[in-house]
């Protein structure tokens, strides 16, 4: 293809020829089209002598265009466990209405264990057995008897007796009219129980996301 | 491209950009806005795009970037003189830069297209071909561009001297 540079046209050329971006053919026509006019050579030499400098400065507070960086694989399993945990134990929680088993309800609040320990709801199949009079039934039993679930099978025979201890004691209760009491300041104590392990979970979580943070 | 890779593009090419924006736009309000939605753009397609594509990539979507802003920054100043009257037909826009060096001053002058190519190829020393399929012009267009945006920052910064 022939090239054909001129006065309306030369820009380009020189432009290109200037930043070595034509073919060797070009070239040479570029230098035919310099030769036919020498002017020009100052105007290119000048031309091609500007360059625009990078301003000195940088992307201000970059870090927030950043991403989370997956972690290796046993610590999702780590997140993923700590947070069924906190899941179980908060529905567990929630799910009595006091005096749980939760090992953690009992320990950091001792209120719950002053109560009597018998504010347990009873599963109906045990109620008729352990207070087999009829005539002395009443529902306020569902907030008396049976031992806290978390008795070991080794104690099963104290259970038993304690059961009948207090089923005895029940039907002593049923005349004296309001035996519902305890359950009221359980309540108080539960929910401070659930919020600590909330608050404990997170601290247990907190160092994964800590892994997480970007430097 | 992975998060890790995503990021550290962020840390290699986000001052590059923010230069390559601050040069086109003058203002570092603005060039820092282009920057990040050229950022959370590339987050969003991260996935898709490859990780040896990504500076060409970045490069791309900044520059359409600033163009649009730059469309959209003339429709509101034509608005305006339209409203106050005073403006003359053809009269170059004046551009706001922050930067008061000479040079920016300069490139604040050049027709918006001039501009970017001098900096697509300054900057970031891109190939005639590159800017062609950036801007689809002809490299022969490409050229006449350049020698122009050159000749007139001659002009004006031996007067600015």
């Amino acid at each position: 293809m022939k090239i054909m540079i001129t006065q309306e046209n030369y820009e380009g050329w020189l432009m290109r020829y200037a930043d070595g971006a034509l073919t060797s053919d070009e070239q040479a026509e570029v230098e035919r089209f310099l030769e036919a006019h020498p002017e020009l050579r100052d105007e290119l030499a000048e031309v091609a002598s500007v360059r625009v400098a990078p301003v000195v400065a940088s992307m201000p507070d970059k870090e927030r265009l950043l991403h989370r960086e997956p972690v290796t694989v046993w610590r999702h399993v780590a997140a993923a466990v700590a947070l069924l945990l906190v899941a179980g134990g908060a529905v567990l929680l929630l799910g009595k209405p006091a005096d749980s088993p939760m090992p953690i309800a009992r320990t950091e609040v001792p209120t719950v264990r002053m109560l009597p320990a018998d504010t347990e709801t009873v599963e109906p199949a045990v109620d008729p057995e352990c207070c087999p009079q009829p005539a002395t039934y009443h529902p306020l039993k569902k907030h008396t008897v049976q031992p806290s679930a978390d008795l070991t099978d080794a104690e099963e025979g104290e259970e038993r007796k304690v059961e009948h201890e207090e089923c005895d004691a029940v039907v002593a209760e049923e005349v004296a009219p309001e035996p519902v009491q305890p359950e009221e300041p359980a309540l108080p104590p539960m929910r401070v129980a659930v919020g600590y392990v909330v608050t404990d979970a997170r601290l247990a979580v907190n160092p994964l996301y800590e892994a997480f943070a970007l430097k | 491209m992975t998060i890790a890779e995503y990021n550290h593009s962020v840390r290699k090419m986000s001052d590059d950009l923010y230069r390559f924006a601050l040069r086109y736009c003058g203002i570092g309000s603005d060039a820092e806005d282009a920057v990040q939605d050229v950022f959370v753009t590339l987050w969003e397609q991260h996935e898709r795009v490859e990780a040896s594509g990504v500076k060409g990539y970045l490069i791309r979507l900044l520059y359409r970037r600033l163009v649009d802003m730059h469309r959209h920054n003339e429709v509101v100043r034509r608005m305006r003189s339209e409203e106050i009257g005073t403006e003359s037909e053809g009269r170059r826009t004046e551009i706001a830069f922050e930067l008061h060096d000479a040079l920016n001053q300069a490139l604040g002058q050049l027709p918006e297209q001039q501009r970017a190519l001098v900096l697509l190829r300054d900057l970031e020393g891109y190939e005639y071909g590159e800017m062609s399929a950036m801007t689809g012009l002809s490299e022969q267009q490409v050229g006449v561009y350049l020698y122009r945006a050159r000749k007139t920052l001659k002009k004006l910064l031996s007067d600015y001297r």
